[in-house]
């Protein structure tokens, strides 16, 4: 059996780590390693590794063991190493990163971080002493949003769509893949390619390193890397005219009204929320807001009930108009 | 042999006497400037990382290129060795090891600057900036007493060469 993960996202997170990591996580075999989503780093418990949805800890042999007791633990002095060379020993150039509680690495991989905080005033100021790290591979799946495409096309436009989903079900990899399909044209016979913008807040949809997309975005998109969502919408509006605009995990409320603003002004949405299903959003008040206001015409729940990018149900714009959870 | 001769081989032994003397004493006065470089270098290094928030590689490999000119080799060494290495405090304590083998500086010297590789870029601003202020501030009192041993010695030693080479050359004369 051929030993070590070859294969490009995969390599592109190990890479990242420091050696005696490396040296471990390599060691997997390569079509093991292909189906790695998370790595989970936590400081003195089992190394814990997700394939294909499915967890296990990593062995002291090298081997993917269920069992904690036989699995290999990382010390705090690795996990400070591993931070340390995540952030190419720049932790100092970190700050809003660890006051969000995560950071991006080359390919648009997230790390999410936990550990001890430092309050400032009431906030959070910085993690310090981070105790747990959670990497996530990003995968660029092409055809990922062919499901999906023939719901949100009506009569030759895009519609304003929101895709639900809770962690893992491929939310990203969906509206990476629409981004493409939309700015290429072509989805179905005679629809023209349109100008898509993204504010891509954790450099997460297009993976950009130094403000350049990694991710195949299609020939008519202009990314906004790492700007604040709310922000960089109005940003994109404002001076970059797009057709769509994509952006994911509208959560605050800022970020509701930024969406509102940008269809007020014709400019097709198509966003992602955290969720298991439409109730779930329907009661959050920033999402609620934009089923009030009748902003996304298509909402699209999606599950990993059949593996990331299970499409559960497509509803219309009325089905969500005025909605009322309670 | 001849007077002329004679004259001339003394005064090739007090030249090369005076010119060893020289060398010793210049010794001195080179780890003085290797370690007002040093600090020149670390103060640069504290804006970019606290002012700058310039990732590390960038910040060192800015002082390789613009840095003090006696130590920009240091920080390339050190810049090349993270790309090899991968580790910051294994690039850091090699580079110094190389560039200490071959500089006029003492291995105190060494010492007072080898701890900063195992913090540098691993903690938040503030305690970055202390790390490298203290780093700096040991260094200025090694300069400041590497000022008084070049005060002492140069003199000294460009003194000893040259009379020596005259006893040297007087007792063959």
């Amino acid at each position: 059996m051929a030993v070590g993960p070859t294969t490009g996202p995969v390599l592109e997170v190990i890479e990242a780590l420091p050696q005696d990591l490396r040296e471990r996580l390599m060691a997997i075999p390569i079509d093991l390693a292909g189906r790695l989503e998370e790595i989970r780093i936590r400081a003195d418990r089992p190394l814990q590794l997700v394939l294909a949805g499915e967890d296990t800890f990593l062995g002291l042999d090298g081997r993917l063991t269920g069992r904690a007791d036989e699995a290999f633990r990382p010390d705090r002095e690795v996990l400070a190493r591993t931070v340390a060379r995540l952030s190419q020993w720049s932790v100092y150039a970190l700050e809003e990163e660890l006051r969000q509680g995560y950071l991006t690495l080359r390919g648009g991989h997230r790390v999410g971080l936990a550990g001890r905080g430092t309050v400032e005033a009431g906030r959070l100021r910085a993690l310090k002493d981070i105790a747990s790290l959670n990497i996530r591979i990003s995968r660029e799946v092409r055809g990922a949003s062919q499901a999906i495409v023939p719901h949100l096309l009506e009569l030759g436009r895009w519609r304003s769509a929101l895709l639900v989903g809770p962690p893992l079900s491929g939310k990203t990899t969906i509206l990476r893949d629409l981004a493409r399909v939309m700015s290429e044209g072509g989805a179905t016979p005679g629809v023209r390619g349109v100008k898509v913008g993204i504010v891509d807040e954790r450099s997460e949809i297009a993976g950009s390193v130094e403000g350049v997309p990694q991710r195949d975005l299609g020939p008519r998109t202009d990314v906004l890397d790492a700007v604040p969502k709310a922000e960089g919408m109005v940003m994109l509006v404002r001076s970059l005219s797009p057709e769509v605009m994509v952006t994911d995990e509208i959560g605050r409320e800022e970020d509701a009204t930024a969406v509102l603003d940008a269809t007020r002004s014709g400019v097709t949405v198509v966003a992602s929320a955290h969720g298991s299903g439409l109730e779930d959003v329907a009661r959050r008040p920033a999402t609620r807001l934009l089923f009030e206001e009748g902003v996304f015409e298509r909402v699209v729940v999606l599950s990993r009930r059949l593996g990331p990018g299970t499409v559960e149900s497509v509803s219309t714009g009325e089905a969500t108009r005025g909605w009322d959870p309670h | 042999m001849g007077p002329a001769l004679r004259l001339a081989g003394a005064a090739l032994i007090v030249l090369a006497a005076s010119r060893l003397g020289a060398l010793v004493a210049g010794r001195f006065t080179a780890r003085r400037l290797d370690l007002r470089s040093l600090i020149d270098a670390l103060e640069r290094l504290e804006t970019e990382v606290v002012y700058g928030a310039t990732p590390l590689p960038r910040a060192l490999g800015e002082l390789a290129k613009s840095g003090p000119s006696r130590v920009r080799d240091l920080f390339a060494d050190v810049v090349s060795r993270l790309g090899a290495a991968d580790d910051l405090p294994i690039a850091w304590r090699e580079a110094l090891d190389a560039f200490f083998a071959t500089s006029s500086l003492a291995a105190f010297d060494r010492g007072a600057l080898r701890p900063l590789g195992d913090v540098l870029g691993r903690s938040d601003r503030q305690d970055q900036s202390r790390h490298i202020k203290a780093t700096a501030q040991k260094l200025r009192q090694l300069e400041a007493q590497a000022a008084l041993d070049e005060d002492r010695h140069a003199r000294l030693w460009r003194s000893v060469g040259t009379l020596g080479g005259l006893a040297i050359a007087i007792i063959f004369l």
